[in-house]
């Protein structure tokens, strides 16, 4: 039936996004004035606040693209394959009644497009003024989202002007008397440290298979290493390199001519809060048809992603949490060695090493505690102190992995097994120097994790089968969580166990659905925890 | 020769191997007459536990076949173990030892006999899955303590045969007399570095070849630096990344150069073909001179939990110095006939491996024949065949296809 002859209560409607345990916080509980918008704590240097105390808190916003009105549908017509349906939908989620979506839910906080620089600014935000409206009396945020090419100053003027919280762009312009959440491609060449950070350059997380040509595809065997595409390493070098109170990634679930799965959001979602930013949801366009539309498995679909949503905000605590690093990656991290460092990032995280950002800047200060090893990844030698300080690791018994060039210490090591490197014994510990300049980033990952030897691993999963971990604990050392994602592969799965060398006393498995008690057993070296099956998401919460 | 006036691979060195392949009587395809298989003596013992009372069982069962002393004493030792599969899979919960994988403490216990018996050198083998990083890593990625094995002898080294190694090049093995799959094979320096050449196998049910003791072990020999699935077709690709499906499974692609090719591309490139000719090929090629099984703690079904199974402790192990004799008898333990023809259980799905490694004179498969010593079959058995209700199903056709085999 065309959308227009639908009774409005089937579309819209709100759904239980219920957890397994309490409820985010509610709507309410944001609101912080009588006009009812979102209206917190001053942002810290880097936003570009209007004023003092005037805008919203970031941190405790949980954004989510709002596509809608004019500028979308004309966007919308002038892609291939656009049908009038998309036009009804795109209307209806202009609709005030759409917000009944988000009723009950963590998102706080719509993300809609605002100025395109186009003949139909005007016409679209005139278009959108009773969506915001309904938002501010429902204690929803709005942001309007300027495109690049818009003039911002004016984007940003009637943004104030209709009651917007902020616009969000990735244009450069300056900007007084408004808040601007500035969006950027990766890199930190020309960046301070900012209270905000939005991200254009995410990529839906998940597997990827491969061509065979180019590799290994991602059902050849049962652990065949598959590419998997992930944020969760750029989430954390940028919370460790800029320390931003907020970090938003931007990046839209694809277009697959069908809904993609609740699993696929829970990744997304899953991806992105365990490192601690936030995603602005951005739902596939049959989903959103369908949501229009009322449909059982879109509504459930929803459900699903708005419990998962609920989740991690349930449990932000553990975005606090220090992630365990047993490799030190010290770089700059920046300019010719960018794309090594990130890559190496990327590629350890794929490998769920256990690594720690050590930006070449602050590293003199930085301690080196806990670390099995750093790796030195640039081609230009440190500082004199700097090198000094890390000579001083290694011959504590640490180990020091660095390209060629650096300066030999201590005595061969000849039953090292590692090809690429020369290995000598120094003090207590060993120091490795790359023979060739680092090349294969993947290699360079596989090669430190081998130099610092799976001997000292502190958490081993068994039966994850494709997928990642992420192991974090909190600043009183009391407690930590082993985040665990798997990806869908065709082989059965069993039970987990995760083996931790810290001998902690309880664990309990808790999921978007669920929650138990883990079973726990002595192990060599450590202790075991038996978990059910992998899921898509899964955490184990250890204590004692 | 042995007591049986058998061919005993064990006691000659590789390269006497291949030089008297011809006097062994090969016909024209290699194929060895069937009264010639030798058949040795095979040790059975039941062994309940992996505590202490292991080293004297494998003690007492390496004496029943000769003794240790003249198979090792002064030698180097290279042992193939059986560490199947990815480091970091496991039947349910259990520790790959006590399902699919040997279990580290027979590794260290027959490293310590060997050690004791004079060996000169042990040097333990496997081709991790997918990987070429150095084989004590990935005992660690499975949570062993690779310490407790290197020290049950006085001088230990770890391989992973999956590539170079710490070879500079690899070694091409003839099949004396030719081959049934394959005319040679391009192997790890370590398999060449022996005096002496080691299977150390678990008793388990396999999918394909029906069962997997000492002799399918030696598939994982075969370094998928040159015959995995995604090597370049002109050149080793020294970063293994999958498994063996492609060269030897199916047949859909002959492995990188310089490798040589199969002997017939027209063959059928069903596994149930393929693989226990590759085998038997293997084990031509590189004899094995001492045959050991695990059949303490094990699963049964399959190979290995991606193809389903379920655990069992069957409570026994096997040794011999004939791979052929040695399989025979864990075949009948598990309840199996090591007679039984293609199509028939175990070799559902294959060839019968027994039948041709007997065909190719390099052992005999017949029970009354192979001298038992220790337990006899009938008290160390343990029926496998009802566990394999627990195999996952598959969509391989079934082999051979509406035919017995000859």
């Amino acid at each position: 039936l065309p959308l227009a002859r639908r009774q409005p209560e089937l579309w819209f409607t709100p759904v239980d996004c219920r957890p397994a345990r309490a409820l985010r916080p509610t709507p309410e509980s944001r609101v912080t004035d009588q006009g009812g918008a979102a209206r917190l704590t001053a942002f810290e240097r880097g936003y570009d606040s209007a004023e003092e105390g005037s805008i919203v808190d970031l941190g405790g916003l949980v954004p989510m693209r709002w596509p809608c009105g004019p500028l979308d549908i004309d966007r919308a017509r002038r892609r291939e394959g656009f049908g009038a349906r998309e036009v009804e939908v795109l209307e209806r989620w202009c609709d005030p009644g759409s917000l009944e979506l988000v009723a009950g839910t963590p998102v706080s906080c719509l993300v809609s497009t605002w100025a395109e620089g186009a003949a139909g600014d005007e016409s679209h935000q005139r278009a959108l003024a009773p969506l915001i409206a309904a938002a501010r009396r429902r204690g929803i945020s709005v942001v309007g989202w300027v495109a690049a090419g818009a003039d911002l100053r004016r984007a940003a003027g009637a943004a104030q002007a209709s009651g917007l919280a902020a616009v969000a762009t990735e244009s450069r312009e300056p900007v007084d008397g408004f808040d601007v959440l500035r969006f950027r491609k990766r890199g930190f060449g020309d960046l301070s440290p900012s209270g905000f950070l939005g991200d254009l350059e995410a990529v839906w997380p998940g597997m990827r298979p491969l061509k065979l040509e180019k590799g290994v595809d991602a059902v050849t065997g049962a652990t065949s290493r598959p590419w998997i595409d992930s944020n969760a390493w750029y989430v954390r070098l940028a919370r460790a390199r800029l320390a931003p109170k907020a970090l938003w990634l931007a990046f839209d679930a694809p277009d697959t001519g069908r809904p993609l799965t609740a699993d696929a959001y829970l990744q997304a979602i899953a991806d992105t809060g365990i490192p601690g930013a936030r995603w602005m949801v951005s739902l596939d366009p049959s989903l959103r048809a369908g949501l229009a539309e009322g449909r059982p498995q879109a509504r459930e679909t929803w459900a699903r992603i708005a419990r998962s949503l609920a989740f991690f905000e349930l449990h932000e605590a553990w975005a606090g949490y220090a992630p365990v690093g047993q490799i030190g990656v010290l770089s700059d991290f920046a300019g010719e060695d960018e794309f090594m460092s990130f890559e190496l990032l990327n590629l350890l995280a794929r490998r769920s090493g256990l690594y720690r950002v050590l930006p070449t800047g602050r590293a003199e200060e930085a301690p080196l505690d806990g670390l099995d090893s750093v790796l030195c990844m640039d081609s230009k030698p440190p500082a004199p102190a700097l090198a000094k300080k890390l000579y001083a690791f290694a011959e504590a018994g640490g180990t020091l992995v660095t390209p060629p060039g650096w300066k030999a210490r201590g005595v061969p090591d000849e039953s090292a097994a590692i090809p690429r490197f020369r290995v000598y014994r120094c003090g207590r510990g060993r120091l490795a120097v790359a023979r060739e300049d680092f090349g294969d980033p993947d290699l360079v990952a596989e090669d430190t994790q081998l130099l610092t030897s799976h001997r000292r691993d502190r958490v081993r999963v068994f039966n994850l089968g494709v997928g990642q971990f992420h192991y974090a604990t909190s600043a009183d050392g009391r407690a930590g969580v082993l985040h665990t994602l798997a990806f869908p592969t065709p082989y059965p799965r069993g039970p987990m166990a995760a083996w931790f060398r810290q001998p902690w006393a309880r664990g309990r498995v808790l999921s978007v659905d669920s929650e138990a008690a883990a079973e726990r057993a002595a192990a060599d070296g450590g202790v075991e925890f038996h978990l059910p099956p992998p899921q898509v998401y899964a955490a184990l919460e250890v204590s004692g | 020769m042995n007591r049986s006036g058998g061919f005993m691979p064990h006691a000659l060195t590789r390269r006497q191997f291949l030089a008297g392949a011809a006097a062994l009587g090969a016909d024209a395809i290699g194929r060895v007459p069937f009264a010639r298989a030798a058949a040795s003596t095979v040790s059975v013992a039941r062994c309940d536990t992996y505590g202490p009372e292991l080293v004297a069982t494998l003690d007492r069962m390496f004496d029943q076949i000769g003794g240790l002393g003249r198979l090792v004493k002064g030698r180097t030792v290279a042992i193939k173990l059986n560490l199947t599969g990815p480091s970091t899979v496991r039947l349910g919960l259990l520790p790959p030892g006590l399902a699919h994988w040997v279990h580290p403490r027979v590794i260290g216990a027959v490293v310590h006999l060997m050690d004791r018996a004079g060996a000169r050198r042990v040097r333990l083998l496997e081709s991790g899955y997918a990987t070429d990083i150095p084989l004590d890593e990935y005992m660690y990625q499975a949570g062993w303590n690779v310490g407790e094995i290197v020290r049950a002898g006085r001088r230990v080294e770890l391989e992973n045969t999956n590539g170079l190694g710490r070879g500079s090049e690899y070694h091409r093995f003839d099949v004396p007399g030719g081959g049934l799959l394959f005319p040679s094979y391009l192997l790890n320096h370590s398999f060449l570095d022996c005096d002496m050449f080691v299977s150390l196998a678990k008793l388990k049910d396999h999918t394909t070849t029906g069962v997997t003791l000492s002799m399918k072990n030696c598939f994982g020999n075969i370094p998928t630096t040159i015959y995995g699935d995604h090597v370049p077709k002109d050149r080793p690709d020294e970063r293994p990344r999958s498994g063996r499906n492609f060269v030897f499974h199916d047949g859909s692609r002959q492995p990188a150069s310089p490798a040589a090719p199969e002997i017939d591309s027209a063959s059928p490139r069903h596994e149930g073909y393929r693989i226990p000719r590759v085998v038997v090929d293997i084990c031509a090629a590189r004899p094995v001179d001492l045959a050991i099984v695990d059949g303490i703690d094990s699963m049964g079904g399959t190979e290995g939990p991606w193809s389903g199974g379920e655990a069992c402790h069957p409570g026994v192990l096997f040794a011999g110095t004939n791979c052929v004799n040695t399989d025979t008898v864990a075949t009948a333990a598990m309840g199996y006939d090591p007679m039984a023809r293609a199509g028939e259980a175990p070799f559902v799905w294959s060839d019968n491996i027994l039948d041709l490694a007997e065909r190719r004179g390099l052992g005999s498969r017949d029970l009354g024949r192979i001298e038992v010593a220790g337990t006899p079959i009938h008290e160390a058995r343990f029926d496998f065949a009802p566990l394999i209700r627990s195999r996952f199903p598959r969509s391989v056709p079934p082999y051979p296809p509406r035919r017995r085999n000859p």
